[in-house]
């Protein structure tokens, strides 16, 4: 794509970026404050800038008359960059340049790590799971009358040296008239053994040469969403993707919810039917869209949380939310996919990834095998961040892992005006320093309608850097702005959007109530790494990687994150992005029996803690309700920016 | 050489701060060692009294606690006056119970009159204590610290809901505060980081970690208070630095024990010395943690802490100190018609059986280690040869535990051995003296056969204790090396240094089943 650079003044700020890109956005980015609340479309005519060089795409609306047109104003939400140019931020009043230079971070955002299948082979990772072969067997004939089991064995040991041949009854019955469709050509679907010393399953039949189509699919249960995965074996390309959410959704929200219906008179049976439902929906329309047979599909890898997987196998979980919180199984056998009325071939085979403990399961694991976090001697923090939030800590000598309750803060939850990353959604945010207006802008550009996670994070940390709110987050009320307001039953908040700018008719605001669930959700997730980490030892200083999994993960503005005290202070290089880390380690598992191989020993050797029954977690949390933590000792770069913005204002009273 | 006091360094110490204005400003903290610990550190200023008035005539206190301002209760200033000039208050807390919005709802104006009169009345600082309800708490404070501009008073509790009013007014003019948190380090750590992020200057800031009263709480108190005073030592952490404050009259006196009459609950005794006792022990127990200003409502609690004080910091004895004088008359209780009838049924015999039995063995035991040593006792004469054999046990001692403990026994027994040979010399010396004298050496030969038989005594006694401590050490490590036989061989391995990646495995392994 190619590239421009802009330039905003009086801040003298340059920035290179892609053409086509909104002056908004590229603001943002550069860190550079104009006043905007519609959200991106045009609609308040605030986000006035003027054009000193180049030129600008679009960026005119009624909001603008001929006369500003003339003078070379545009509105910075719709003006798109073209091509180098110069604008100047029109300040409203006379701001101390002390006060314009206020450092304003740029956004950071995760890097992204993406795996592909050459990478794999390239680390000698990949032992292929599944073998398709194609044999031309020599037709029975009166001399040659041995059964067609014994022909197809005997051909695969002395053509292909397969030893340790096992066969399954739906291959048998398929045998004698797969063989003679295609006069004795025929393609074998051959389950590779997870151990050296194990045996090669044939699992299907096919008449005629099939070598060259072998697939299987990947699956994520999550409490709320599933996605699926198609995988080519042979080239390891996804062929086709799909999520939806999980149809359980109807019978509580959460985990707890779901065990609760699950233990009313056939509520098991239900939820099972259901998340099957679910699942079956993907599998076709996933078959559908990408025209592959279905007697193709190897295996069906699946990763869930430990009650979604004893839900999908209906395995009563009323266990899961009791003291001492027993799950059924650590490691489940790999059985017919059809056994659980999966649509599926009779002889696809489903894997499951094992569980840890109640709260950690199948997903984590399928997370830390895909990140590859238990393969590298880096100290590694890998942080799985939803409604719980689960940590692993660890290398590749050892691994500990714990669940903390973070509640729904990062997915808008619990938050007046909260909700998912969706159309209108406040996504990013920046305040001005004199007159506290804000800049806002929405996903899609769209009118806002409230605010999502990553949005929230930069709000609160930004009004935290700059003085709005204090290290309990609450609002300092003698800032001179009507922003900043007594709302309903005696809540202070600042009014984000006013009701006739905004797509749902209410004033959007952000309220002390709002903040305090953020912290909460903060704070329970750096304590639970603080306790972990106290447990066996060591500090978050030592901490030499972070791993982002979770599709919260992809948005948040990690120096925003680190103000706020949700991560660590360390180089935001270290910190990584694997997205959906339970759907990558399906991927990889469904790629190559490497990781089927590893999975059973780095189970066994993770440690699970219990929060609830570690002492030091409430003192811990305590500690994290604060922004960014009681201990600002552990934030240096924050604290050493606090200090300068204090001497600033102090030298330069606004 | 003498003997020389381990000594522990501290890498902090708490702020000194001053209360009140002029001559009659008072200095607490500034200590960098624990609490009178004087032997490692400076504690420049002794903890203070502040004696508590109220703003209100108090209509629960109990009666041995009005007795001593009976006539004042209703004239703040007086009381004030009295605390200072008769029961040697070192400053003045005035709790602004009267402006409770769910009790007498006064108005800040009026309290803060109140103040002003209290102000006139005394030259000890004065520290301002409002009735904990937040809101109402930043109003009147507020117009206390305008109304007594420049009086450097100590105003509180200053807590995360209201430190911003409270905190700006009491910088705009010239008071301290006192910081509240509810007993816990890390609050009381933020609400300081708040103020000293509003700009409160620290050195104007004192720490309340919400007291509790005796028997309600004092221990979760304490041992938040010796947290912070670690933090603040060990930990250098700055945020903590500061002296603490304990409003303890006010909790000790609202219990029910100490309210209770004599008629109510005789079993508790008197209910004079009751109280009075439980306000001073609850003071001493916060001295012990670190207090440097205790709120105390009774004169005679007030008198019996600060000789404790002033002998703990300067040194001397308690036994001159005169025991609680009564204002009220004794109570009389008879005791003994309320004990409870002698149960003298069978089966405490049963019982008494086994603490018997239990002195029998050791019986048992005794005379067999003196007989151990005996035979050594005559080798005595030749120390020479004995030493290095004693030296030699503890060398090969390191491979087994329990050889080691074999082998203290024997140098004990050894050395008890010597120290019978030496009072028997002593012994005989003596019994040359006698032939010289008669009368005079007979009482001393008696007194002598005395601590003979004394040490004598004492040598049997350690022998058996030390026959016991290594029966004990041979039968556990029987019992150990019969459940692990590893055990011991894991215990000599220390030669090696242990990395980091092995200590936090040995930490995963103590909870994980490998």
């Amino acid at each position: 794509m190619e590239t421009a650079s802009v330039t905003f003044l009086p801040h003298n700020r340059t920035i290179s970026v892609n053409r086509g890109e909104t002056l908004i956005r590229v603001a943002l980015r550069a860190g550079v404050h104009i006043n905007a609340s519609c959200g991106g479309g045009g609609v308040c005519g605030k986000c006035r800038i003027l054009l000193e060089e180049g030129s600008v795409g679009e960026g005119v609306s009624e909001r603008l008359d001929a006369e500003d047109i003339a003078k070379g104003y545009r509105l910075a939400c719709l003006a798109k960059v073209e091509g180098d140019v110069t604008v100047r931020v029109p300040v409203e009043s006379s701001i101390d340049a002390a006060v314009l230079n206020q450092p304003m971070t740029p956004r950071r955002t995760a890097k992204i790590k993406t795996f592909d299948f050459n990478s794999l082979k390239e680390k000698g990772l990949f032992i292929a799971p599944v073998e398709k072969i194609y044999l031309e067997l020599k037709p029975p004939d009166a001399a040659n009358n041995m059964p067609d089991v014994s022909r197809l064995v005997s051909a695969l040991r002395q053509q292909n040296a397969l030893h340790k041949l096992e066969l399954t009854l739906p291959m048998i019955r398929r045998l004698p008239a797969e063989l003679r469709r295609d006069d004795f050509r025929v393609t074998a679907t051959v389950i590779k053994p997870v151990r050296d010393d194990g045996k090669n399953l044939i699992t299907n039949i096919q008449a005629g040469d099939r070598s060259g189509e072998s697939y299987a699919l990947a699956l994520d249960i999550g409490t709320t969403t599933v996605y699926m995965q198609l995988i080519d074996l042979i080239s390891g390309a996804i062929k086709g993707e799909r999520g939806d959410f999980n149809s359980q959704i109807s019978y509580g929200e959460d985990v707890i919810s779901r065990i609760m219906y699950a233990e009313k008179e056939g509520g098991l049976a239900t939820l099972q039917s259901v998340i099957i439902a679910t699942i079956n929906q993907l599998i076709n329309k996933i078959l559908k869209t990408s025209g592959i047979d279905r007697q193709n599909i190897a295996t069906i890898t699946i990763a869930g949380n430990t009650t979604m997987t004893q839900l999908l196998l209906a395995i009563d979980p009323r266990h899961l939310r009791r003291a001492p919180y027993v799950p059924a199984a650590m490691l489940y056998p790999p059985f017919p996919a059809s056994s659980i009325r999966l649509e599926l071939a009779d002889h696809t085979i489903a894997l499951l990834f094992p569980q840890i403990s109640s709260y950690v399961g199948g997903d984590i694991v399928s997370g830390v095998m895909g990140s590859g976090m238990y393969r590298d001697s880096e100290l590694t923090l890998f942080l799985d961040i939803g409604t719980n939030a689960e940590i692993v800590i660890g290398n590749k000598d050892w691994l500990a892992c714990t669940a903390c309750s973070a509640g729904p803060a990062f997915e808008g939850g619990g938050i007046e005006f909260g909700m998912r990353a969706a159309k209108g959604a406040i996504e990013d945010f920046s305040l001005d320093p004199v007159t506290w207006e804000p800049m806002l802008v929405t996903v899609g550009d769209a009118k806002p309608r409230g605010i999502c996670g990553s949005g929230l994070l930069t709000m609160v940390a930004l009004m935290f850097e700059m003085g709005v709110i204090d290290n309990t987050g609450k609002f300092n009320r003698s800032l001179k702005t009507a922003r900043i307001r007594e709302g309903h039953h005696g809540i202070w908040e600042y009014v984000l959007v006013r009701r006739d700018e905004t797509e749902i008719d209410r004033d959007i605001t952000l309220n002390e109530l709002d903040i305090e669930n953020l912290i909460r959700a903060k704070g329970a997730i750096y304590s639970g790494c603080m306790t972990l980490l106290a447990e066996v030892g060591l500090g978050m200083e030592q901490i030499e990687r972070i791993i982002l999994a979770g599709g919260f993960g992809s948005y948040i503005d990690l120096d925003k994150a680190m103000t706020l005290g949700l991560l660590p202070e360390i180089d935001p290089d270290r910190v990584i992005f694997i997205g959906n880390g339970s759907l990558l380690g399906t991927w990889m598992s469904s790629l190559t029996n490497r990781i089927r191989k590893d999975v059973v020993d780095v189970t066994k050797n993770m440690t699970n803690f219990e929060l609830s029954e570690t002492p030091s977690y409430m003192s811990n949390y305590v500690a994290a309700m604060f922004i960014p933590h009681t201990e600002i000792e552990k934030f240096p770069r924050l604290r050493a920016r606090l200090a300068a913005r204090r001497k600033s204002l102090s030298a330069n009273p606004a | 050489m003498g003997f020389v006091t381990k000594k522990e360094s501290y890498v902090g110490g708490i702020k000194e701060i001053s209360l009140g204005k002029g001559a009659g400003a008072v200095k607490v903290g500034g200590e960098t060692c624990f609490p009178f610990y004087t032997f490692e550190g400076a504690m420049p200023n002794k903890p203070i009294i502040a004696m508590e008035i109220w703003d209100m005539v108090p209509e629960d206190w109990a009666e041995p606690a009005v007795a001593p301002f009976k006539d004042v209760l209703s004239d703040p200033a007086a009381w004030a006056k009295r605390c200072v000039e008769e029961f040697g208050a070192d400053a003045i807390v005035l709790q602004l119970k009267s402006t409770d919005p769910n009790d007498k709802d006064v108005s800040p104006e009026a309290a803060a009159a109140t103040v002003k009169k209290v102000l006139a009345a005394i030259k000890v600082p004065l520290i301002v204590w409002g009735c904990a309800v937040p809101a109402k708490d930043e109003l009147v404070l507020k117009a206390v610290a305008e109304a007594c501009q420049g009086e450097n008073l100590l105003l509180g509790p200053v807590e995360e809901k209201n430190y911003k009013g409270i905190g700006a007014a009491a910088m705009g003019y010239g008071h301290s505060i006192i910081a509240s948190s509810p007993i816990d380090v890390n609050l009381a750590k933020q609400v300081n980081i708040l103020l000293e992020n509003l700009g409160m200057p620290m050195d104007r800031l004192v720490v309340d970690p919400t007291t509790g009263g005796l028997g309600y709480g004092l221990e979760y108190t304490y041992s938040v208070m010796e947290r912070l005073t670690l933090a603040a030592m060990t930990q250098g952490d700055e945020k903590l630095q500061f002296p603490m404050i304990n409003n303890l009259g006010n909790e000790i006196w609202k219990s029910k024990e100490a309210k209770q009459t004599v008629e109510a609950e005789p079993i508790l005794g008197d209910p004079e010395r009751r109280g009075v006792m439980m306000e001073s022990v609850g003071a001493v127990s916060y001295l012990m943690s670190g207090s440097n200003i205790l709120v105390m409502r009774h004169p005679e609690a007030v008198r019996m802490v600060r000789e404790f004080i002033k002998s703990l910091s300067g040194g001397g004895s308690l036994q001159g100190v005169a025991a609680l004088s009564k204002r009220l008359p004794e109570a009389s209780i008879d005791f003994a018609a309320m004990a409870p009838a002698y149960d003298l049924t069978i089966e405490e015999e049963k019982k008494a059986a086994a603490p018997a039995a239990k002195k029998a063995a050791p019986a048992a035991a005794a005379p067999k280690a003196p007989a151990a040593a005996a035979p050594k006792a005559p080798a005595a004469a030749t120390p020479k040869t004995e030493a290095p054999k004693a030296e030699a046990a503890p060398a090969v001692a390191p491979v087994v535990d329990d050889a080691t403990v074999k082998a203290e026994a024997a140098a004990k027994a050894k050395l008890e051995a010597e120290a019978k040979a030496k009072a028997d010399a002593e012994a005989k010396v003596k019994a040359e003296a006698k032939a010289k004298t008669d009368a005079e050496a007979a009482a001393k030969a008696k007194e002598e056969e005395a601590k003979k038989v004394a040490a004598e005594a004492y040598a049997a006694r350690e022998a058996e204790e030390a026959a016991i401590r290594a029966q004990r050490a041979q039968s556990h490590a029987a019992a150990e090396e019969e459940a692990a036989p590893v055990a011991l061989g894991r215990m000599t391995a220390a030669v090696v240094q242990k990395d980091q990646q092995e200590k936090i495995l040995d930490n995963l392994s103590r909870i994980h089943r490998r």
